[in-house]
C-alpha cells in the first residue's frame, strides 16, 4: 500500500513539467585549469612572460583550490588572446578553465593582455589588459592576474598581491640575531628584503591597514619599545616612550591609531591602551588587577578582542572600543591568548596552550563553534590573509640543552585545516604579520 | 569453550539477565536471573550427559570403518554386479511378458527397437523445447559474464539446434508426444500396409510403457513443460503491470545515481560570503542518448549579482561536466526526464 502511495506521490510530482533533483553535496578539491604559454615577441617580453606564468601557476596551486594541467597534455598550444579556442579539446584532458595570456613592449613599457575562459560552459569570463612601466613590476603583474582570476573564479577577493612581514632568526638560542623582513606572500627569495639590521631586537612586526607603515617591538638598550617604520622611505619612529615593558602594538582598521598594552608603575601589571598617532595622546582602555594583553581591533574599529587572566587563567574577552562592556568569549578548556580578528570580521583566531601542546584555532566573534586547526609542540603568532580564508603561523621546534635546535619556520594552512605548507624564508623565520592587498 | 558458550542461545538468555540486572543494580532482576540460572542451568546438566552418551558410540563406527576397506571392499563389487544383469532381465522379461500374440511379436520387436529409438528424438526434440528458456537464461547470464569463446559457441550452437528442430516439426502441431511417433510411423509404406492393426496396437503400448522410467519421465517433463509455460506467461503479465506502474515514475534509487553522479562532478571552490543562501536551479533539456542537449540558469536576473553567479557557473559547469556524460538515468523513462531541474544547495558546507 506504502508502496503505491510513494509511486503516486511520485507520479503526482514528475507527470508535470521537470524532473527536480536537489544536488546537496560536492567535492571539494582543487579545480584543473590550463594555463597556456604566456607568448612574447622577442627574448625579452618572452622571459617576463615565462615569469608571469610562474607565478600564475605557483599562485593558484599553492591556495590549495587549483591544480595547473600538465602542459604535455595541451592539444591545442597556440596563442590564444586573439581567437576562440576549441574548447572540446580542452574538454578532453579535463581543463575546467583555460587561461591565456601574451605581453608585448609598447611605448607606454610592458603591456599584458589575458582572456579567462570556462571550459565546461564553453564560454569567455574574464579578459584584461595591463600596461607597467618597467620589468621591475613583473611579479606583481603575475600576482595581480592570480588575483583576478581567482577572485572571477571562487567570489573571494584574492590575496596574491600581498607582502608578509617577519622576523628573520639566525644564530644559537642564546646569542639569536633578530631581523626585520620583508617578502611577497609567495616568499619569493627576488622579492625579500632586510628592514634592520640585526643589532637591536625586534619582535611582533604588524602591517598598518595603508600598507604603508609597520609597527613593530625593538629592544634599544634593553627598553623595549613601540616603533613605526615607513615602507616608502624607510625611516623610523618611536611612538612613544612608555613606562615598562610595552607589548603587541596594533593599528585600528582606519590607521589613525595604535593599540597596544604596557605596565604601568602605580597598576603593575600590563593594561591596554590606544593611542592616536597624529596627537600621541593615550587612552587607557582596560583596569583591572589581571594581566591585559594582544589587543586586536575588529574590521569595523568598533570592538577590541583581548587576553586577560583576571579570571584566574588567561582567556580572551572582547570589548567595545572605548573599554566598555567586556565580555568573556573562551569556553574550552586550557589556556588561550594571541587573539586576531579575521578582516571578514566573522572569527577570530587564537593561539591555545593545553599540556603538552599548543594549538591554533578559530570561533566565532562570541565564542561559539571553536574549531582547532593545527596542534603542535610550539606554535604562535597566528595572522590572518587579507581575504580571511587562510591563516599564517610559525611553529618552533624543541630545543637542545646545548642551544641548538628551537628553529622556527613560517606556514600557512587554510581555515578549514587542509593545504599546509611552508612558506619559504632564507633563515629562519618567526612573527609573521599579513599586509593588507597591495 | 568460549565459543561454544556463546552459541548457546540458553547461556546468551542467561547473559543478557544477568547483565542488565547488573546495569539495573534491581534486585528483582537478580532475583529473576538467579531463577532462570536455576531453571536453565539444570536442564543443560542433562544435555551435557547426553552429549558424551551420544559420543560414546561415534567412537566406535571409526573402528568398524578400517576393517570395512580391508575385507568388505570387494563384497560390494560383486553385489553390484549381481543386482545390474538380474535388473536387466527383468527389463527383458517385462517387455516380453507384454508381448500377447507371436505374430505380433516379431515386427513389434523390430519396431519397438526403432520405438524406443524412436521416443529418443523426442525426447531430445521436448528437452531441447524445454531447454530453450533454459538455455536463453544461460546465455544472457553468460553475456551479463561478458565470457570467452566458450560461450559464443554454446550461443551459436544453441540456436541451430533449435531452429533445424523446429523447422522439421514445425509444420506439424506439437500437442502430444503420441501423435509425433504416429506421423512418423506411417513414411515407411511398405510396413505399414501389412501392418494396419499396429497402429492400435502401437496405440496401446505406448499406454503399457508408460509404466517404464522413461515415459513416466516424459510425462513428468510434460507436466513441468506446461506448468512452467504457465508460470512463464504469468510472470510476464506481472512483469507489464509491474512495469507499467512504476515506469510512471523515477524511483528512488534511480534518482540518487543521477544525484550521486552530479555530486562527483561538482567541484566546490566557491568561497562567496552568502554561499548559504544561495540556490541556483540550473534546468537541462536531455537528449534521448542521455547527453545533456541544452542547460540555462534558471533566474537569470539574478546572474548580475557577483556572488549569484560564481554559484551558478560552478553548477553549470556540474552539469556540463564531461564526467557526467552521459547522465546515469533509465533509458525506457526518457518522457520522465527529457527535462531536468537541477537545484544546487550549498548549505552543506556550512554544517
Amino acid at each position: 500500500m506504502i508502496k503505491y502511495l510513494i509511486t503516486f506521490i511520485f507520479f503526482a510530482f514528475n507527470s508535470y513539467g521537470a524532473l527536480e533533483v536537489t544536488i546537496a553535496q560536492g567535492k571539494v578539491e582543487p579545480t584543473p585549469i590550463a594555463i597556456t604559454q604566456v607568448f612574447g615577441e622577442d627574448a625579452d617580453t618572452s622571459r617576463y612572460g615565462n615569469t608571469i606564468r610562474q607565478i600564475i601557476s605557483n599562485n593558484l596551486t599553492n591556495s590549495g583550490l587549483f591544480y595547473t594541467v600538465n602542459e604535455d597534455l595541451y592539444i591545442q598550444s597556440d596563442n590564444l588572446v586573439e581567437k576562440v579556442p576549441r574548447f572540446e579539446d580542452w574538454k578532453l584532458i579535463k581543463a575546467q578553465f583555460l587561461l591565456s595570456a601574451d605581453v608585448t613592449k609598447t611605448d607606454k613599457g610592458i603591456r599584458l593582455r589575458m582572456r579567462l575562459y570556462d571550459v565546461f560552459n564553453a564560454k569567455e569570463i574574464e579578459k584584461l589588459q595591463l600596461t607597467i612601466p618597467d620589468e621591475g613590476l613583473i611579479r606583481r603583474v603575475g600576482h595581480t592576474v592570480s588575483d583576478i582570476v581567482y577572485e572571477r573564479i571562487t567570489g573571494e577577493t584574492g590575496y596574491f598581491d600581498t607582502r608578509i612581514v617577519y622576523v628573520s632568526e639566525v644564530g644559537p638560542l642564546d646569542q639569536r640575531i633578530k631581523r626585520l623582513a620583508i617578502m611577497d606572500q609567495d616568499g619569493h627569495l627576488d622579492s625579500h628584503q632586510f628592514l634592520t639590521d640585526g643589532k637591536n631586537l625586534v619582535l611582533t612586526p604588524r602591517f598598518a591597514p595603508n600598507n604603508q607603515t609597520i609597527t613593530y617591538m625593538e629592544y634599544k638598550n634593553n627598553l623595549p619599545r613601540v616603533y613605526i617604520y615607513d615602507l616608502k622611505t624607510g625611516e623610523r619612529e618611536i611612538v612613544g616612550d612608555f613606562p615598562g615593558m610595552t607589548f603587541a602594538p596594533r593599528f585600528s582598521p582606519d590607521s589613525k591609531s595604535v593599540v597596544m598594552s604596557f605596565s604601568d608603575s602605580k597598576t603593575a601589571n600590563s593594561e591596554i591602551y590606544s593611542m592616536d598617532i597624529n596627537t600621541r595622546s593615550i587612552t587607557r582602555l582596560t583596569n583591572d588587577s589581571g594581566i591585559d594583553t594582544s589587543p586586536s581591533y575588529s574590521p569595523d574599529g568598533e570592538k577590541i578582542v583581548f587576553n586577560s587572566d583576571r579570571s584566574g587563567s588567561p582567556q580572551l574577552y572582547i570589548m567595545d572600543k572605548d573599554g566598555s562592556n567586556i565580555k568573556r568569549i573562551s569556553k574550552g578548556k586550557g589556556v588561550y591568548g594571541n587573539p586576531v580578528w579575521s578582516p571578514r570580521g566573522d572569527l577570530i583566531a587564537f593561539v591555545k596552550n593545553r599540556k603538552p601542546n599548543f594549538y591554533i584555532g578559530v570561533m566565532d566573534t562570541n565564542g561559539d563553534n571553536e574549531r582547532i586547526i593545527v596542534q603542535d609542540f610550539a606554535l604562535e603568532s597566528p595572522a590572518w590573509s587579507p581575504n580571511g580564508r587562510y591563516l599564517i603561523f610559525y611553529r618552533q621546534q624543541k630545543s637542545n640543552l646545548d642551544g641548538t635546535g628551537g628553529e622556527t619556520s613560517i606556514h600557512f594552512i587554510d581555515i578549514t585545516g587542509y593545504n599546509e605548507r611552508v612558506i619559504p624564508t632564507p633563515r629562519d623565520g618567526s612573527d609573521p604579520a599579513w599586509s593588507p592587498l597591495l | 569453550m568460549s565459543t561454544i558458550s556463546l552459541y548457546n542461545p540458553f547461556r546468551r538468555l542467561v547473559l543478557f539477565f544477568e547483565d542488565f540486572s547488573y546495569r539495573k543494580g534491581d534486585l528483582f532482576f537478580q532475583f529473576l536471573s538467579f531463577l532462570i540460572h536455576l531453571l536453565i542451568l539444570i536442564p543443560m546438566i542433562n544435555f551435557t550427559f547426553q552429549k558424551e552418551v551420544s559420543d560414546i558410540p561415534m567412537i566406535l563406527p571409526v573402528e568398524m570403518f578400517i576393517v570395512e576397506e580391508e575385507t568388505a571392499a570387494p563384497e560390494f563389487q560383486e553385489e553390484i554386479n549381481e543386482i545390474i544383469p538380474t535388473l536387466q532381465e527383468e527389463v527383458i522379461e517385462e517387455v516380453v511378458e507384454v508381448e500377447e500374440a507371436p505374430e505380433i511379436t516379431e515386427p513389434v520387436v523390430e519396431e519397438t527397437l526403432p520405438e524406443v529409438s524412436e521416443p529418443e528424438p523426442p525426447v531430445k526434440e521436448i528437452v531441447s523445447e524445454i531447454a530453450e528458456p533454459e538455455i536463453n537464461d544461460v546465455e544472457e547470464i553468460l553475456v551479463d559474464n561478458s565470457s570467452d569463446q566458450a560461450n559464443e559457441f554454446v550461443i551459436d550452437e544453441a540456436p541451430e539446434e533449435k531452429i533445424q528442430e523446429p523447422e522439421e516439426i514445425a509444420p506439424a502441431p506439437i500437442e502430444n508426444d503420441f501423435e509425433i511417433q504416429l506421423k512418423k510411423k506411417p513414411e515407411p509404406k511398405e510396413i505399414e500396409q501389412p501392418f494396419d492393426n499396429l497402429q492400435i496396437v502401437v496405440k496401446k503400448k505406448p499406454n503399457k510403457k508408460s509404466f517404464n522410467v522413461s515415459t513416466v519421465l516424459k510425462d513428468l517433463e510434460n507436466v513441468d513443460q506446461e506448468f512452467k509455460k504457465v508460470q512463464e506467461e504469468t510472470e510476464v503479465k506481472q512483469e507489464e503491470v509491474f512495469t507499467e506502474k512504476v515506469a510512471a515514475t523515477m524511483t528512488i534509487s534511480e534518482i540518487d545515481l543521477l544525484r550521486q553522479q552530479l555530486h562527483s562532478c561538482l567541484n566546490l571552490n566557491v568561497g562567496v560570503a552568502n554561499l548559504k543562501e544561495i540556490k541556483p536551479v540550473i534546468f537541462i533539456e536531455v537528449n534521448p542518448d542521455r547527453t545533456v542537449k541544452s542547460a540555462k540558469v534558471v533566474n537569470q536576473e539574478r546572474l548580475s549579482d557577483p556572488s549569484f553567479r560564481t554559484a551558478a557557473e560552478a553548477a553549470m559547469r556540474a552539469v556540463n561536466n564531461p564526467d557526467c556524460s552521459p547522465l546515469l538515468l533509465p533509458e525506457d523513462k526518457y518522457d520522465l526526464w527529457k527535462e531536468i531541474n537541477f537545484t544546487f544547495d550549498f548549505s552543506w558546507m556550512f554544517d
